[in-house]
């Protein structure tokens, strides 16, 4: 087999299989892992079981990688962190967050899981395996969380136990959501979140020991028994020449016998409050202590165990083991008097030092919760794994609170670090597409978005020289021309389709719009807004009369689910008897419009077109090349047009016979120029939330005579008071300019803005639409729009851009 | 003139053998029907249904003569599908929502695992028997799970190639209607 091989700022290490990247590193020599994020002291392994920051580096690029899990594996490229900062090169003032380069699709295989359990144990240990198989013997499948690679003991499968091996819980949320990421290290940046939903939860995460707090205690070679224990048991290596032990007499002589038995020269045992410091530059050489100094190239502590209840939070879980404080020893926490020192770092994450802490207390913060939030102890990887509990006992021995009142912080997910990219998961962002979606593809469609919907901006097949703004306007004149010349047709299957049927159809329609839709004859489609109580424009579209009870709605692109919604709200509420089905999907649509758009449709179908048995704003059921259709002579562009539709598996094929029978293809942007020059508005763009009939120049659709509607009681007040604002149509002075969405001024302060601006070839002229106090409402009153500090002049023009009389959509 | 699922485009750059079943045009196979069929029944496949007929229903539930099959939503709404055309009278409470979904089927014994990566709706076999249907979210998108012969995945058609894409990416194969149709036990007759 060929030997593991990875690279480690820039030379080549050689591991052993069953290494880890930090056991692989350690073994060949490597002291120092990696720098402090503040100060760029070097720091080598300390717990070795993924509790402290101490061992993380780079690696293939992804910053904090924890290097004592990561299994050992051919290829990787591992790079220590922060060494700038060691050499001076980094001002340690300037917080700097590694980041990391976005990941192609291809590099990474982030997932998601969604399972469900009976019970979810936290932990593979003794107790947590031994919860799992109490439960399971009751019948309930469990789910067994080891972050670890193996269980520490072995066990006979058993069908209601499914092991989740190198597998960290990050959080337990509401109804028992269990947050975990799952890693697959054979492969790189391949990690599985899996969401546990689960009847109850066992919290079986043990106890970690944590560190001492003493001057230079980050010192390489200053280690917790943890990682000196399992760098000789797991690893087979012998971390040191000459130990000195430091915690309680009774640990000291139990690790003291292992390490002897490993060849590991125990110089001394000492008590914790005797400690000054370690002694070292870049690795410890020895211990000072107040009795008297050793020459050590390891310092061990026997840190005291601390319950690892990071994970219970606010949530209800079961405690299991020595995260139920079992068999961890209540020995009182000993702080030396060297602990206040600058060179006493309390917290490795975030290089906090004992003396910060006091220091903190002194400045009145005397709070855990104060202390955390001030010096960002705590906050980081480790989550105050290594520093909460020695700065609880600073906090009380400063403030000479008790260890109760001082505290502790609240413990939240995540509780290990979580990487952002398998929170994200797979890119599943939808998309939605009409029938037609892939023909205007092949048209050369520029695509723009609309919520998830995509739709034809314009279509653009050529590739001329010049910038794309230009042309743009080349492409948008073609298919202007197209619909005011001869005829063009446009996709408006995004456009909201609902059916309303049943005894109550009339009824609540005449409740929800503005209009009477009961007396609307059978054949005959109507133009209406939905209001809201405040008398607010919501929605607007047309509403056909398909028979005695049932009515056909066209809702804006992005407001039909919330149409479909009121008008369910509002039947439930009233207990009417209705059914109301969103065809929107069901749909495609196309609308054929120009002065030419009659002769275009008539090839395809027999019905006859014409205005005498075909007047504006009626519908009829027809054929349109062989397949079952929807006519409706409706139009927003100001031409002649039908709105053709039909079931959507036919829309592709529909769409090329409309085509061929000699439509052009055209997109949102020529049909916003288009209806601009009508002034008919989008409710959304040229209206906001707060906007009225009225103020819109559309006083026209409130009722005020017919029976109650929703909005009736606001919109009569509306209708007596005084406008505050007016919406209407300008014209810009001696230039192609498009201040779109500038705000309009007079006298140099602002009254409005401008809605819509688009160039009009009708006009040969920019125009708009704005919002403008009443003063500024007559004809030819000067307006001035500014724009990236330009000023634009604009006269406001009363009538209508184009086909005043709309006799073009009659014709 | 044929009708066109609306995962046609899918089909056609996945160069599939397009045939006429029941006046729709769909994939006959991909690559060839028994080693497809052999892959769904190893692992886990997917197969454009866009072609069952779906009535909507609202209100008590009313039979219909087989293969159509009726399943309960919620107590007063009710969807019913079949392979062919439905005779009905359409009415007040009764729909003809054929063309507003896309269906999917999703077979295999590794079906769940697939379904796992992108919902969370509970798919084990207690929680979700055969003949069940439930109302979930799949992939982001709202969806109507059916379970019969598998798992047949209803969505809107709008989102059909998206939910398409999500399941591929969750480790589905497609196959075609050959297979389809010996793993449904339903065979279009001018197939």
């Amino acid at each position: 087999m060929d030997p593991i091989q990875f690279h480690w700022n820039g030379s080549t290490v050689t591991a052993e299989p069953g290494d880890t990247v930090a056991s692989a590193l350690y073994r060949s020599g490597v002291r120092t892992f990696t720098y402090s994020y503040q100060h760029g002291r070097p720091r080598g392994l300390l717990c070795l079981t993924g509790s402290c920051p101490n061992c993380m580096v780079n690696v293939d690029g992804v910053p904090n990688v924890r290097s004592c899990s990561l299994p050992a594996r051919s290829g990787l490229s591992i790079l220590s962190q922060n060494q700038n900062v060691y050499r001076g090169l980094d001002s340690p003032a300037v917080k700097r967050f590694p980041v990391a380069p976005p990941l192609s699709e291809s590099s990474h295989h982030y997932e998601h899981l969604y399972l469900q359990f009976d019970v979810v144990v936290v932990g593979g240990g003794a107790s947590g395996l031994e919860a799992a198989l109490e439960s399971a013997s009751q019948g309930k499948q469990v789910a067994l969380l080891e972050k670890e690679p193996r269980l520490e003991q072995a066990v006979q499968p058993h069908p209601g136990i499914t092991i989740f091996l190198n597998c960290s819980c990050f959080g337990v949320y509401e109804g028992n959501l269990v947050g975990a990421v799952q890693i697959d290290y054979g492969r790189p940046n391949a990690e599985t979140l899996l969401h546990l939903r689960a009847g109850s939860v066992v919290v079986a995460t043990g106890a970690f020991e944590t560190q001492y707090l003493f001057a230079n205690n980050d010192l390489p070679g200053v280690m917790l028994s943890t990682a000196v224990l399992r760098l000789i048991h797991r690893h087979g290596i012998v971390p040191g020449q000459r130990a000195v032990l430091i915690g309680d007499t009774e640990r000291c002589a139990g690790l003291s016998s292992g390490l002897e038995a490993a060849g590991i020269e125990v110089v001394a045992g000492v008590a914790v409050e005797s400690v000054v410091r370690a002694r070292g530059k870049d690795h410890v050489t020895g211990l000072v202590t107040e009795t008297g100094t050793y020459e050590a190239d390891l310092v061990v502590m026997c840190g005291p165990l601390v319950p690892d209840v990071g994970l219970a939070g606010a949530q209800v879980v079961s405690l299991a083991g020595g995260a139920a404080g079992e068999g961890v020893a209540d020995s009182p926490y000993v702080l030396p008097s060297s602990a206040q020192s600058t060179d006493a770092i309390a917290c490795l994450c975030m290089d906090v030092s004992g003396h910060d802490v006091v220091e903190t207390i002194e400045a009145g913060m005397g709070h855990v919760e104060l202390i955390k939030r001030f010096t960002k102890l705590g906050k980081s990887a480790c989550q105050g794994r290594m520093c909460q509990t020695a700065a609880i006992h600073l906090c009380s021995q400063v403030s000479g609170q008790s260890i109760a009142q001082v505290g502790k912080t609240v413990a939240r997910p995540p509780a290990p670090p979580v990487t952002l990219g398998v929170l994200a998961g797979m890119r599943h962002h939808p998309v939605r597409r009409t029938p037609m979606h892939y023909q205007h593809d092949q048209l050369g469609a520029v695509w723009m978005d609309m919520g998830d919907w995509k739709r034809p901006r314009y279509y653009c097949k050529e590739t001329v020289e010049g910038p794309a703004v230009s042309l743009q306007d080349h492409c948008v004149e073609q298919e202007y021309r197209a619909v005011r010349e001869r005829a063009g047709v446009i996709d408006v299957s995004t456009l909201g389709k609902i059916e309303v049927k049943g005894d109550d159809a009339g009824r609540l329609l005449d409740l929800v719009f503005t209009h009477n839709f009961s007396t609307l004859p059978i054949g005959r489609v109507r133009y209406s807004v939905l209001c809201d109580e405040l008398g607010t424009i919501v929605d607007d579209g047309t509403i056909s009369r398909m028979d005695e009870q049932r009515y056909f709605l066209t809702t804006t692109t992005g407001n039909v689910d919330f149409v479909h919604q009121w008008l369910e709200w509002w039947a439930a509420a009233l207990g009417w008897k209705l059914t109301i089905t969103n065809l929107t999907a069901g749909l495609a649509s196309m609308n054929v419009a120009g002065p030419m758009a009659r002769g275009v449709l008539q090839k395809l179908t027999d019905c006859d077109l014409s205005t005498a048995s075909f007047p504006y704003m009626d519908w009829r059921q027809a054929s349109v090349a062989g397949v079952p259709a929807t006519l409706m002579r409706i139009g927003f562009v100001g031409e002649m047009g039908w709105e053709i539709a039909v079931a959507a598996e036919y829309g592709s094929y529909v769409w090329e016979q409309v085509l061929q029978a000699g439509a052009l293809p055209f997109g949102v942007e020529a049909q916003r120029v288009l209806r601009l020059e009508k002034k008919h508005i989008i409710v959304g763009v040229d209206t906001d939330a707060l906007s009225n009939p009225y103020e819109a120049g559309m006083g026209w659709v409130a009722k005020l005579d017919k029976a109650d509607f929703i909005g009736k009681v606001a919109l009569a007040r509306l209708k007596q008071n005084p406008l505050e604002r007016v919406l209407v149509g300008f014209e810009l002075e001696g230039t192609n300019a498009r201040p779109d969405g500038s705000p309009v001024l007079v006298d140099g302060a602002p009254v409005g803005w401008a809605t819509s601006v688009r160039f009009s070839w009708e006009k040969e002229k920019v125009i708009g639409m704005a919002w403008v106090t009443p003063a500024q409402a007559k004809g030819g009153t000067r307006i001035t729009l500014r724009a990236d500090a330009v000023d634009y002049s604009a006269n406001v023009v009363e009538d209508i851009f184009y086909d005043t009389a709309g006799d073009r959509l009659k014709m | 003139m044929e009708r066109q699922s609306p995962l046609h485009h899918f089909h056609l750059e996945a160069r599939a053998q397009l045939k006429n079943f029941s006046g729709w045009q769909l994939p006959a196979w991909y690559s060839e029907p028994s080693s497809e069929l052999e892959q769904v029944r190893a692992s886990a496949g997917i197969s454009d249904a866009s072609h069952l007929a779906k009535l909507d229903l609202r209100g008590p539930a009313v039979e219909f003569p087989l293969p159509a099959r009726l399943w309960k939503l919620t107590p007063a709404h009710a969807l019913v599908t079949s392979p062919r055309t439905i005779d009905f009278t359409p009415s007040s409470i009764l729909t003809d929502v054929t063309s507003i979904y896309s269906a999917i089927l999703l077979a295999g014994p590794k079906s769940r695992e697939v379904l796992r990566k992108l919902t969370t709706l509970n798919v084990s076999d207690a929680a979700m028997p055969e003949s069940s249907a439930r109302q979930t979210r799949l992939a982001h998108v709202n969806a109507i799970i059916l379970r019969s012969d598998g798992f047949l995945i209803l969505n809107t058609r709008d989102v059909a190639e998206h939910v398409w894409e999500a399941l591929l990416h969750a480790g589905a194969q497609p196959f075609g209607m050959i297979a389809q149709q010996q793993l449904t036990g339903f065979r279009h007759e001018d197939a």
